[in-house]
Parts: C-alpha cells; sequence; structure tokens
C-alpha cells in the first residue's frame, strides 16, 4: 500500500529542510496506484482477466435437438422412495476431472435448463375424484356435485452435485435442497418442506379446470384440461463457497409432486396415490445445457 | 523528471510551511493531469486488488408469507387464496445493497410458484376471470425487471435485468401482484368449510451483481 498519509502541513509545525524535502518525495509516479488515482481512472486493460470470473463452463445436456426428432421419456413414480431419473449427458464433470474448489468468498452459479413437454396420457382425467386436488363444489342443484382439479400436479428438476470424488460416484443433493427419498411430516408421502427447493425447477402436469363457471357454481361435464406442450424448465442454484471442491453436476427428474401442508408448514410431497382415470403420465425432454460460473464474491 | 520549482530547501536554510504548501498545489495540477501512458503499466496483484472493482448479493429468500390463508384443504399450500386477496403487490423477499459504490447493476430472481386458473372459463367471460401473476423486482421503488403471467400451474422462473445505480444505500424488493378474484370464482368448496390456494411464491432467490466505475 502507498497511500500516501503525511497530513498537510499546518502553521506552527515544528519542519526542517529534509522534511520537507521527504514530504516532497512522496509524490511519485512510481507510487501511484488505485488508493491514490481516481477509480475512473483504471480501466478494463488494467484488471487481471480473472478479477470477477475465475472459471465458467457450459454443457450440452438432454437429449436430441430443437426439432424434437428425437426425445427422452420419463415415467411417473408410484414407488417409495420415488423413482429419479438422471437427464441424458447431464453428468457433467467440473473442470476435467480436476474440479473447481469454491472458497469463503467466492460464488458457485450453476444454471440448468431443459426443453420438455408433460404428456398426460391416454384417458387421462384431472378430475377424478380420487385424485389429488380436486375440490368438489356444490352445483346449482342441490343433487349434483363437480368435481374440479386445479391443476397442481408438477414434475420436479433436482440439481445435484458431487463434491466428495472425481469418479462422479457420490452424487449429493446441493445444500439447501432435499432429496425426496423420505416420507415428509408424516404425511405418508415423500418429500420435502417448501424451505429446502435450493437448485430445483418444476413444470405443470396440464392445465385442468371447469367451463361454464356462474357465480362461483361449475357446470356438470364441462371439466377440461388442456396439455402444457414443449416449454423450457429452468433450474438455478448460487452459492457462496466455504471450501467444497465440486467435480460434478447433475440433473434429475421425478414426478408427479404436489402440495401439501402439515402443521402449518408448506411441502411438495410425490403424489403416488393419484390415478388420472387410469392414465400413466410421462414426461418428454429434449435438449438442455449446464452453465457454471465461478466467481470472485468481495 | 521532477523539480522543485519554487524553493527548494537547503540544509540549515529558513523554512516556511508555504514552501512546501505552494510546491505541492503547483505539482496537484499535474498529478490530476496524469493520463494512462504515465501510469503504471498494470498494477500488480498486490496493489490491485481484483474485487475492488464489482460486488454481489445472494439471498434466499424461501417463500412468501405476507399473505397466508389458513382456510386451505391439506393438499395445497397455505398461501394467496380467493378470499385473502384483493390484487394487492405482494411482498416475496426484500434486502438493501449496502455500500454500492455505483455503477451497472444486475439483478437475478429466481424461484417457483403456483397460479389456479381452473375457473379461468366461465359464463360472465368479461375479462374479471384470467388469472396470472406479475413479478417484478424493484430497486429503490423502480421496476427494473418484470414478467407478465409467466406461471401456469406449479411452475418455476427466473427474471433479470439490469439498472444504473448512483453510490449508496439501496432497498431491493421483490414482488408479485396476481390478477384479484373474478365475478365467477368459487371462494371456497362446497362444503364452506375451507378456501381454495389461488397464488403462491416459493423458492425465491435473489442475486445481485454490481460492477463499478
Amino acid at each position: 500500500m502507498s497511500r500516501i498519509t503525511r497530513q498537510r502541513l499546518e502553521a506552527g509545525d515544528d519542519i526542517t529542510a529534509a522534511s520537507l524535502n521527504d514530504r516532497y518525495d512522496d509524490y511519485t509516479q512510481t507510487d501511484i496506484n488505485l488508493d491514490n488515482v481516481a477509480d475512473g481512472a483504471i480501466d478494463t486493460a488494467q484488471m487481471p482477466s480473472n478479477a470477477v470470473l475465475l472459471y465458467t463452463q457450459q454443457d450440452a445436456i438432454g437429449t436430441g435437438d430443437i426439432t424434437f426428432a428425437s426425445y427422452s421419456t420419463v415415467n411417473r413414480t408410484t414407488a417409495s422412495p420415488p423413482a429419479q431419473v438422471t437427464i441424458n449427458n447431464s453428468e457433467v464433470a467440473v473442470n476435467g476431472s480436476t474440479g473447481v474448489t469454491v472458497s469463503s468468498g467466492q460464488v458457485l452459479r450453476v444454471y440448468a435448463s431443459l426443453t420438455c413437454r408433460s404428456v398426460p396420457g391416454v384417458g387421462f382425467s384431472a378430475h377424478s375424484p380420487t385424485n389429488m386436488g380436486v375440490l368438489r363444489f356444490q352445483g346449482y342443484s342441490s343433487s349434483t356435485v363437480s368435481e374440479v382439479s386445479y391443476a397442481a400436479h408438477g414434475w420436479l428438476f433436482r440439481l445435484e452435485w458431487d463434491i466428495t470424488s472425481s469418479a462422479l460416484t457420490d452424487w449429493e443433493a446441493v445444500p439447501g435442497q432435499g432429496p425426496f427419498d423420505s416420507e415428509w411430516r408424516s404425511t405418508g408421502f415423500d418429500g420435502e418442506d417448501v424451505s429446502d427447493l435450493s437448485g430445483t425447477g418444476l413444470i405443470p402436469l396440464c392445465w385442468a379446470g371447469s367451463t361454464e363457471w356462474d357465480d362461483g357454481n361449475p357446470n356438470l361435464l364441462l371439466r377440461k384440461y388442456q396439455n402444457t406442450g414443449w416449454r423450457t424448465v429452468t433450474v438455478s442454484f448460487i452459492r457462496v463457497g466455504s471450501g467444497e471442491t465440486v467435480y460434478g453436476v447433475r440433473l434429475r427428474c421425478l414426478g408427479l409432486v404436489h402440495p401439501r401442508n402439515t402443521a402449518s408448514v408448506n411441502g411438495l410431497i410425490v403424489d403416488t396415490t393419484s390415478t388420472f382415470n387410469g392414465a400413466t403420465p410421462t414426461l418428454d425432454y429434449g435438449p438442455g445445457n449446464i452453465a457454471l460460473m465461478h466467481m470472485r464474491e468481495p | 523528471m521532477k523539480r522543485w520549482t519554487r524553493h527548494e530547501p537547503r540544509t540549515d536554510h529558513l523554512v516556511d510551511v508555504d514552501q512546501f504548501n505552494t510546491e505541492q498545489v503547483a505539482h496537484r495540477g499535474s498529478m490530476a493531469s496524469l493520463d494512462r501512458t504515465q501510469l503504471p503499466p498494470l498494477p500488480g496483484v498486490s496493489v490491485f486488488v481484483p474485487e475492488a472493482v464489482h460486488d454481489m448479493w445472494l439471498s434466499d429468500e424461501d417463500e412468501q408469507t405476507e399473505v397466508r390463508g389458513l382456510g386451505v384443504n391439506s393438499e395445497q399450500w397455505l398461501s394467496i387464496t380467493t378470499r385473502n386477496y384483493s390484487g394487492q403487490a405482494v411482498e416475496c423477499g426484500s434486502i438493501t445493497l449496502n455500500d454500492h459504490k455505483g455503477g451497472m447493476t444486475y439483478v437475478e430472481w429466481s424461484g417457483a410458484g403456483y397460479v389456479n386458473a381452473m375457473s379461468l372459463l366461465s359464463v360472465n367471460n368479461d375479462g374479471t376471470m384470467e388469472k396470472r401473476i406479475r413479478l417484478r423486482v424493484l430497486v429503490n421503488g423502480i421496476v427494473v425487471a418484470h414478467s407478465e403471467g409467466l406461471l401456469q400451474g406449479l411452475e418455476s422462473f427466473r427474471i433479470f435485468g439490469t439498472v444504473f445505480l448512483p453510490p449508496g444505500n439501496h432497498t431491493l424488493q421483490l414482488q408479485a401482484v396476481g390478477l384479484p378474484v373474478g365475478d365467477d370464482d368459487p371462494l371456497s368448496n362446497d362444503a364452506g368449510t375451507s378456501t381454495i390456494m389461488l397464488y403462491h411464491i416459493i423458492n425465491s432467490t435473489v442475486f445481485v451483481f454490481a460492477r463499478y466505475r
């Protein structure tokens, strides 16, 4: 540090020729640096190339291209713990086999995107009375009751990392995310608190509802659902480092998930009971990518 | 080469304070007029701290709790419901960008949410039945990122924007603004004992990156 710290001379100060010359010598071009030249005089060319970004990487994942001539399919799980599928080509080695060590004072940003579509399946009904997420409404006639889905089912994508082995054999949920492999709060369903969803993404199963609503009453037999079509799910994970070395990241998928609450806690659970009128919902996915940025955090 | 231009002090000469101060004032002009060619070619890492020209803020804001209806059944979230919401902006998180030194600033809000559009198609289809939620990031009350109706059912999102900020402490807010309950929306299920989940925002994370200049 070469900041010039001598105070201005004031009347009455004890001064000599030598001290004045010392003070004068403080001002040299070789001492000019960020501290005694305005920030604005420092240009981009004078910054180290890694002043902000330490490492970046991007990898294509998924299946095929955006023509969707080929794609992969994920089946809905009814198992406990739920079956989880690793997206094709998504087990990405970070920085070869070296990994990236994210120290305190540094940030890791991981972004994943994937084109996918939900396929409810042949014979699908969102409104089956035994489905999760169906409400019963009294019609104008006291003898009629309509069950209507509010379409809260979705497919869940989870980002995992390996911070143990460069062989990529020790995958685990990223911090702040639950693994969805155990019962959630004695509800009989596997799941996690919604506060444990870091590094996850969701897309809907479908839109569902009923036409001809009139002052809060649905008309019978006009219940509908609509496919959501191809869309892109987005997953992001940002974390201040604590010295871990990240050897790899990967994207996993499972479904169907549904909102739930118990004891004033909101959760996301894996619905294994809804039958959807005998249909087997699936998820198709095409191409996507995973991008990773390792940055300095001041 | 730098030289005294006024009164260079010699050993045992009488000196006074203005002998230096006038010299320094004379030199300030030339110091201030230094251009890049006079600077060292590149401040070394020991001098130039790489973190000097940027800053970051990262915060996990979790789910919104400002509007949290308790009357829903167990298959819904405690959330904005058909009975507790009139269309106002709902706070989903707020942070302060402390000691921002001024410069271009990137803001990013990621999360997930739910929109209930089950009664979208109604008899009295007069435009009141549309259901969508606007997501916006405000800095000092000014919208810097905005998305209209991003969610369909249960879905994740990420919105981002940039703004040039002056030095200071800035307030950043995450807000969700849903369209209000419409004329034909049911307010509860047929038993009338529970209300209905309308909107919710979960898993909010806000990331801010500022580049100082």
